[in-house]
């Protein structure tokens, strides 16, 4: 195919269209100085449109369309209805990775075909280029759940989390997972799990991914006191080597404001005071803290 | 000057933890000859307002062909720097208010109801939101009454989905916890927040709270910045705040605040963006209110009024807590039998010394020293270049982190820095906010 763009006059196919010009009225505000192309493109796609034209030849247009503004979710709306689509669709996932209307338009194809194909591995493939991005974890949540594809989901998130360990979008696709295999989450698998963050939270302490995937294993569905219990002790052992950590002291914290026993309100008090030396940005809110577990410990 | 600490401590070094030194490598020098230089560039530290007011006046009238890839967002373009005119307190004349009303209410409104991302597109609920934002900041009668209520009110109820009971963005379109905003968003400002609107949004954005206490777009998703505002007011307007568990999204709200940076992170172990100066920034006013909600002995209730937001019917007109009706709550405060928690019990419990759950002086700091591009605009982070989203999203921070509602306000540098307060649950200023109530009927939201 040829890189030289003919105007659609010159097209012999689009003899019969009268293109239509964009409605911006006599003085519009925030217009732009589109190029000739992309001017010449739109008249003709607002033209089928306004047709409700469904051929090869809009299918055509509405690819040119979304070349020059892959965020035109009316084209996209239009190329729908006009045929289903996988191959064109791959190859605009793989050039327009931050667009929505690309990843929503791969979900509708595939809700319809029902043909999950390669799918992951395309999502993969984009994970592995970028691998916190946003739009291809969501998809790929949406494709594990709709064709039950849970199996090869944790080696392959334990691979994720070994190249960046502070990978929180793994972390977070972790967390689904594991709430699919286990939805009441046993204390067997909270305390597997808690174990299992621990072991990257002693390659960095200070990666708060691991910190807040124990904490939310251990607090989910209303919580769990074994669970809180490990949590704990992994807590207290780390600040035995690494005294300032703020997250072990999070963690503590919240360990001491759920049990609310006289000492242990106490106890995180004075925990809010570290904070509040060591973890200064957030002072006003430790600050809050302290006072409401004062409040408690006065009751 | 903020302390500033800088990340991690730790020796493992991976992707995230590179790209986090090298942004606060690029960050040093503006901090560096700030704090060498501090009594002298602490007064002079300023707000380049006449360059924002040049840069946002010049898209206004016409952009370049850059701007094809935003031909489906012109709305949005429209707000982004009508509200940033208005924050930096730059009057419109009389034939740009009626271009604007023009442009939005009469090419981009769909005969159906809903306005498209230009003339002709498909109506849709986000370009929806940025179209009467920017005809409320217009505040003629002419503006507001182009709104066809009616017909919007009918096209946001066709995208409620039955099944998770969010919003679709647009007919046949994504499911998000944008749509949910959006919706009930236009629908207060416009006095069409009927009961079939708001019902079940609340079950949805619960649905879409994450084990780390933020909010995703789905469930399930990752919690982020953008969508955790966005479910939060969506609660607030339903007035559903009890729905989320409010100290869990708390914790990792404060957490987004870059301890060295000073501005905030959409996600966790995600780098520092100017953007996240309001979509993080504006939650803490809000967080306020479902605190005082909860704690009204620790948190003064007159965050409602400044929020122009009635909470729940669990409170008596005034905004005080009304104790007879604590036990709608799931969490509520138990008082002692005999206390009237109406009474002054301050001496017991003493109220904290007033502003927000974040720096507000590291914000300011971040934004004014390292985000404003000297011929007008903002951006992200240094090395990127300004636009007008994040232009408007940064000044909307700034203005949020400048008001509060206990104390005078907290404007860093210069006092000629103050912006016009926006309302951070709606995000145009109270002005426009209130008139636009009171021109339907209304007289909060
Ligand atoms: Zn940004």
């Amino acid at each position: 195919m040829s890189n030289i763009y003919v105007p659609f006059k010159d097209r012999s196919e689009w003899n019969d269209v009268t293109p239509i010009e964009q409605d911006d009225g006599p003085n519009p505000v925030v217009p732009i100085a589109y190029t000739d192309k992309f001017r010449d493109t739109m008249n003709y796609f607002r033209a089928v449109l306004k047709n409700n034209e469904i051929s090869e030849r809009a299918l055509a247009l509405t690819d040119e369309v979304i070349n020059l503004n892959a965020a035109n979710y009316t084209a996209w709306y239009y190329r729908r209805d006009l045929k289903e689509e996988m191959e064109y669709t791959d190859a605009m996932t793989e050039e327009n990775q931050k667009n929505y209307q690309v990843w929503y338009h791969r979900q509708a194809i595939l809700e319809k075909s029902r043909d999950v194909g390669s799918e992951l591995e395309l999502v993969a493939r984009i994970i592995s280029e970028d691998s916190k991005n946003y739009h291809a974890w969501v998809h790929r949540q949406w494709v594990v759940k709709e064709f039950n594809l849970w199996s090869g989901e944790l080696q392959y998130l334990d691979g994720l989390i070994k190249d960046d360990v502070r990978n929180n979008s793994a972390w977070n696709h972790r967390f689904f997972v594991i709430s699919h295999l286990d939805p009441s989450l046993s204390d067997k698998t909270r305390l597997e799990e808690i174990k299992y963050a621990f072991t990257s939270i002693n390659l960095a302490p200070n990666n708060e991914s691991p910190w807040n995937y124990a904490k939310g294993v251990a607090s989910a569905k209303g919580g769990s006191d074994a669970a809180y219990q490990a949590l704990k002790e992994g807590a207290e052992a780390l600040l035995k080597r690494a005294p300032v950590n703020p997250f072990g002291h999070y963690v503590l914290l919240d360990c001491c404001t759920r049990s609310g026993t006289n000492q242990d309100l106490e106890r995180g008090i004075v925990l809010c005071d570290n904070l509040v030396k060591f973890d200064g940005i957030r002072k006003k809110y430790w600050e809050f803290r302290k006072q409401k577990l004062s409040k408690d410990l006065a009751h | 000057m903020h302390h500033r600490k800088g990340v991690d401590g730790d020796d493992f070094s991976t992707d995230t933890l590179r790209d986090q030194i090298k942004t606060e490598k690029s960050i040093t020098q503006y901090y560096y000859v700030y704090r060498q230089k501090q009594p002298d560039l602490f007064r002079s530290l300023s707000l380049l307002r006449q360059q924002h007011i040049s840069y946002c006046l010049k898209g206004l009238n016409g952009l370049s062909s850059s701007f094809d890839c935003l031909d489906a967002s012109r709305p949005w373009l429209c707000y982004w720097i009508l509200h940033s005119l208005d924050l930096l307190g730059h009057e419109l004349d009389e034939d740009l208010k009626s271009r604007v009303t023009d442009f939005l209410g009469r090419r981009c409104q769909n005969e159906n109801g809903g306005f498209g991302g230009g003339p002709g597109q498909l109506p849709h609920l986000a370009p929806t939101y940025a179209s009467v934002l920017s005809l409320c900041i217009i505040n003629t009668t002419d503006s507001l009454n182009i709104i066809n209520r009616d017909k919007l009110r009918s096209f946001i109820i066709s995208l409620k989905d039955p099944k998770s009971k969010g919003y679709r963005m647009h007919k046949d379109g994504e499911v998000d916890v944008r749509g949910a905003y959006t919706a009930l968003a236009v629908a207060s400002l416009l006095n069409i927040d009927d009961e079939q609107v708001t019902s079940g949004v609340d079950e949805y954005v619960q649905s879409c709270q994450t084990f780390e206490g933020g909010i995703g777009s789905f469930h399930g998703n990752e919690a982020h910045g953008g969508y955790a505002f966005c479910g939060l007011a969506a609660l607030m307007l339903c007035k559903k705040t009890e729905k989320i568990d409010i100290d869990a999204l708390s914790h990792w709200a404060v957490r987004r605040q870059m301890s060295y940076e000073g501005g905030f992170q959409g996600r966790t172990n995600k780098l520092v963006d100017a953007c996240y100066s309001f979509w993080m920034g504006s939650m803490f006013p809000l967080i306020h209110a479902c605190l005082a909600c909860r704690d009204p002995e620790l948190i003064n209730p007159e965050i409602f009024g400044f929020l122009q937001w009635t909470p729940p019917n669990h409170y008596s007109a005034s905004g005080r807590y009304d104790p007879s009706k604590q036990v709608t709550f799931t969490q509520a405060v138990h008082f002692e039998e005999e206390s009237d928690p109406n009474d002054d019990n301050e001496d017991q419990y003493p109220e904290l010394d007033g502003g927000w759950y974040f720096d507000e002086t590291a914000l300011q700091e971040y934004l004014l020293l390292c985000c404003q591009s000297a011929t007008g605009g903002l951006f992200d982070k240094p090395g990127k270049s300004r636009d007008y989203y994040h232009t408007c999203y940064s000044l909307s921070g700034l203005s949020v982190s400048q008001h509060q509602y206990e104390k005078p306000s907290s404007v860093l540098g210069n006092e000629s820095n103050l912006l016009r307060r926006t309302n951070p649950i709606i995000n145009i200023t109270v002005d426009k906010v209130e008139s636009t109530l009171k021109h339907f009927g209304k007289s909060t939201l």
